[in-house]
């Protein structure tokens, strides 16, 4: 079903370093990440709709929600292109302390680092780039 | 944490003792604005602080050289209440001070030698950390402040900071734990200080008295105690020259207050606290004292670019090449004495740094360079005013060395200029009563006059103003004033407020003679003076280098009324406000804020010989900077500060510039950071105030400009 | 008498009149290892220091210094450490003067295990039973 093959895919983009710069690619986007709420939402709304409805009722709900399925395809191709703000290096949609976290692990760990999260432009990668994500996910004004 | 290099491709966008003989510890009674609100003696009877000294029990403070103690227990307490002002000053007696007027101190390099006894003071030591990018500086001041006595103190130390610093952090720590400060209205930090402080809290509290002027209060430090406090600040570095200056002021020198002042920057002895009767004080040790404070800097320079030159005339600098764009240098233990000064040659300029805010709105930094064709078009004749402070504290060397220079610009006039020397302290005189050519005959009768000048008695700079605008102009040249003083004026305010209302189609230029002047004044009378500002360190080949380049300034027509045209950047807030004249060698830094993409250059549009002239800037690939929206909000308040000078009625101005610090955190001289600990109240009621006693700037006469 | 030794007892045990420093504990509680977490908080006090609370938290949070005068503040902070607290744990510590009754809320908006996955979590101000 799409909805599952794009959830599937959203999940691989998020643990799968292979897979993310093909589709990044493939979008033509800068950053590609899904939300995981999104994602958990719409698999469970699946998974729900799937037990309620009898066998016959599904195929007959399946063509009515293929248009919406399509639609909700639409828009969620159209978030993945959508340019992504640096500082959410975790890709969760959300700028939190979560994001400073990531990169912090990142750093530490020698995993792969994205140049804009230079966030000061002082052509590294450090701990001044992780107190700026950081301070800004503290910031009220946002 | 690792540090993980990126390749640049990967990143596109991206004063002295007459009084009797006194305790080296003896403190200062509160200024008279914290005996309003604390009422120490009356508090806390502190009667009892008058204590004798317990001779026999080590000291806490460092031994310094092998000298007996020095006889504390049979000094005679003197009548503290016949000195007037001093009526309820308090003694703090430590526990016998070891160090001793005895051996000479010689240290290498470019130290302090100071020959004297060693007083105990409670700020052990300073250290400044400074990261520069380009020409932005992000800077850690760490004090650290320790109790030397037997018995719980306050301490106030008064001390500088670049007037552009954008104060934005402070954290106190206390022990093994560290508390990040608050940034609040004024007023009510220092009412939450004073409550802390009466209720035993150990608290701190950071104000600005002028914009290079600041106040460090700590409360309740118990005997032992060390308490660390980390202030950070970020600012804008000068292109002068040729080069990017780092500067950082270590000591507030000794300033004059006019008769009448109450609201000045006051110099008084080391345990004559209060005499100067100004609400911000500086206590100064004798010549033969000195203190164990010393100051340390480490400092980090990513220039962006390939440096060439990396040199400071002030200090021995030891220098780690990383890269051909970063050195690391450092500077161990220098006397608190003179500023530190860095100065930096880059192959070629960084442009601009960028920030985008939370807000969506991007802050800008840009250097603004003069038209490259400026050095080729010769200057119209000039009269010429020269302007020297012969007040006591250019006493010695400095005005040695102001004479210096006035000599190579005399020499260097031509026939078609005509010149002028003033001299002021208390009041001014000239060479005569008007501007005369600058022929062999006139320049030599210059010279004897320029000769013939001593340092001696106040500061009465406002006199020097009006001798050098008051009179008629002559329509035939261009008047500029060069005025060379130290800058120690208690308030400067009435000094930027008369250069404003005088100088009319003249330009002021400034030179700062000295280790330690007031930059502030300086560079402000330049600004207003639509001139520019130099500084003559007391080295051998600073006056002339410093005329040499002075000359180059104005010998060649600056462009003016300057514009920018920003293209489709939607530029707003810009500061300066007015872009002053752009001279040769002297590139401006422009701050701002801006929406839409960085465009690839903007246009700069100006006059110059009477023609309209314009030129572009590229801007190249911009670098982020998180510090860019503080800058901005420094430069707003640094202009309303001005207008507020200017203006009739400042209240509005004074709320402006409360809100835009509060907004972005920022100390100013209407907010202070305050940090208490409310853990747990020190016992003991109150404790007495002692102040940080400085030394006179290095050069600096104490006897003639520290009040006896 | 009795009634009136009562009646001083209690007016000594009274918290002093007027306004008062005092430190408000923020702890985060969660069944898996903390790594992370930021909390909104909003007090009637006002903020005079903010502190970091028991390793690997010791270090000052991250705030927003520019929003402390509105009594509302987020906080937040990280460790890479691998000994990582689980349970009730103190990440930080404001300081306060208060007048009147202390009125003080805290919401959490973030925490995360060491792999940096969201988990559930608690968060509490004030010192806990």
């Amino acid at each position: 079903m799409n909805l599952f093959a794009v959830s599937r895919a959203s999940v691989s983009v998020e643990h799968d370093d292979d897979l993310a710069p093909r589709l990044r690619e493939a979008l033509g986007g800068p950053a590609l990440a899904i939300p995981p709420e999104t994602d958990a939402f719409l698999e469970d709304a699946a998974r729900m709709a799937a037990r309620r409805l009898s066998a016959r009722r599904r195929r007959r709900v399946l063509l009515a929600a293929i248009p919406a399925a399509a639609a909700a395809a639409l828009a969620l191709f159209l978030t993945l292109r959508a340019p992504r703000d640096a500082r959410d290096v975790n890709g969760d949609g959300r700028i939190d302390i979560l994001d400073a976290f990531a990169l912090a692990r990142a750093i530490e760990r020698g995993g792969a680092l994205r140049p804009e999260w230079d966030f000061n432009g002082d052509h590294a990668i450090d701990r001044a780039d992780v107190d700026l994500c950081a301070h800004r996910a503290v910031e009220l004004r946002r | 944490m690792r540090k993980l290099l990126i390749p640049a491709l990967l990143v596109a966008a991206c004063t002295k003792d007459a009084a009797p003989p006194q305790s080296p510890l003896a403190s200062a009674p509160p200024r008279a604005a914290d005996r309003d609100h604390d009422g120490i003696a009356d508090e806390d009877g502190d009667e009892n602080a008058l204590e004798p000294p317990e001779a026999t029990e080590a000291p806490r403070h460092r031994a310094v050289a092998a000298s007996p103690p020095r006889d504390t227990a049979t000094r005679p307490r003197p009548d503290l209440r016949a000195r007037g002002p001093s009526v309820d000053e308090v003694w703090i007696l430590a526990r016998a001070p070891r160090a001793a007027a005895t051996e000479p101190r010689v240290a290498p390099g470019l130290r302090a030698e100071v020959e004297g006894r060693e007083v105990p003071l409670p700020l052990a030591r300073t250290d400044v950390r400074a990261k520069i990018s380009g020409f932005l500086a992000t800077v850690e001041v760490r004090q650290r402040y320790d109790n030397p006595y037997d018995r719980k103190i306050d301490v106030e130390y008064v001390f500088p900071l670049p007037a552009n610093a954008a104060v934005s952090e402070f954290i106190m720590t206390v022990g093994a734990r560290r508390i990040r400060g608050i940034v609040r209205e004024r007023a009510e930090a220092e009412e939450l200080y004073r409550e802390a402080r009466r209720q035993g809290y150990v608290a701190s509290l950071l104000t600005e008295e002028r914009p290079n002027v600041f106040t460090q209060k700590v409360a309740n430090i118990e005997p032992g105690k060390q308490i660390d406090i980390a202030l950070t600040y970020d600012n804008t570095l000068p292109w002068e020259d040729g080069a990017f200056t780092f500067a950082f002021p270590t000591v507030v020198g000794p300033r004059y207050n006019r008769a009448g002042s109450r609201d000045g920057v006051g110099a008084a002895q080391r345990g004559s606290a209060g005499a100067s009767g100004q609400p911000t004080e500086v206590t100064y040790l004798a010549p033969d004292e000195t203190s164990r404070h010393r100051v340390s800097f480490t400092i980090e320079l990513d220039a962006g670019a390939p440096l060439v030159a990396v040199d400071s005339a002030t200090h021995a600098l030891d220098q780690k090449i990383v890269s051909d764009h970063v050195r690391r240098i450092a500077v161990a233990d220098a006397a608190p004495d003179r500023d530190l000064v860095l100065r930096y040659r880059v192959a070629s300029r960084p442009a601009v740094f960028v920030h985008q805010g939370a807000d969506g709105a991007t802050s800008f930094a840009l250097l603004l360079p003069p038209p490259a064709d400026l050095r080729q078009l010769a200057r119209a004749p000039v009269e010429m005013v020269f302007v020297v402070d012969c007040s006591g504290s250019m006493d010695g060397l400095p005005i040695a060395v102001a004479k210096r220079a006035v000599r190579q610009q005399l020499a260097r006039l031509g026939p078609a200029d005509t010149f002028q020397i003033i001299q002021f302290s208390m009041d001014a005189s000239a060479l005569g009563r008007a501007p005369v050519p600058a022929t062999p005959d006139n320049v030599a009768r210059g010279l004897a006059y320029l000769a013939s000048l001593r340092g001696e008695g106040g500061t009465e700079m406002i006199t020097g103003i009006r001798a050098a605008l008051d009179f008629s102009p002559d329509p035939q040249r261009l008047r500029v004033v060069s005025f060379l003083t130290d800058g120690y004026i208690g308030d400067e305010r009435d000094i930027l407020a008369a250069v404003a209302a005088k100088v009319g189609s003249a330009r002021l230029f400034s030179f700062g003679v000295g280790t330690a002047v007031n930059r502030y004044l300086l560079e402000k009378m330049a600004a207003f003076g639509r001139g520019a500002v130099a500084f003559v360190d007391l080295g051998e080949r600073a006056p002339e280098e410093a005329a040499a380049l002075f000359y180059e300034r104005v010998s060649h027509p600056a462009l003016a009324d300057v514009s920018v045209d920003w293209g489709a950047w939607q530029v707003s807030d810009v500061y300066p406000e007015r872009i002053p004249d752009l001279m040769v060698g002297r590139p401006i830094v422009v701050v701002g804020r801006a929406r839409g993409p960085l465009p690839a250059s903007v246009e700069v549009r100006g006059v110059v010989g009477g023609r309209r002239v314009s030129y572009k800037v590229p801007l190249g690939p911009a670098a982020e900077h998180p510090a860019l929206a503080k800058l901005w909000a420094r430069a707003r308040v640094g202009h309303l500060a001005d207008a507020a000078l200017l203006a009739r009625d400042p209240a509005a101005i004074v709320e402006e510039v409360k809100r835009v610090a509060l907004t972005h955190g920022l100390l100013s001289a209407y907010t202070a950071f305050i940090a208490v600990d409310a853990t747990e109240p020190t016992g003991g009621g109150t404790a007495p105030i002692v102040p940080v006693s400085v030394p006179v700037p290095r050069g600096v006469n104490a006897e003639k400009s520290v009040p006896r | 008498m009795r009634l009136f030794l009562a009646l001083l007892l209690t007016l000594a045990a009274a918290p002093p009149a007027g306004p008062r420093f005092r430190t408000i504990p923020v702890t985060v509680e969660s069944a898996t290892p903390l790594a992370a977490y930021q909390v909104e908080i909003t007090t009637a006090g006002r903020i005079v220091g903010v502190e970091g609370g028991d390793a690997p938290f010791d270090a000052p949070p991250y705030y927003d210094p520019a929003a402390l005068a509105g009594g509302r503040i987020i906080l937040a902070a990280f460790s890479t450490e691998s000994a990582l607290p689980a349970g009730r744990h103190r990440v930080a510590v404001l300081h306060v003067r208060e007048e009147g009754e202390p009125r003080t809320e805290i919401r959490l908006t973030a925490a995360a295990d060491p792999g940096g996955a969201r988990v559930e979590a608690q968060a509490f101000v004030g010192r806990q039973p």
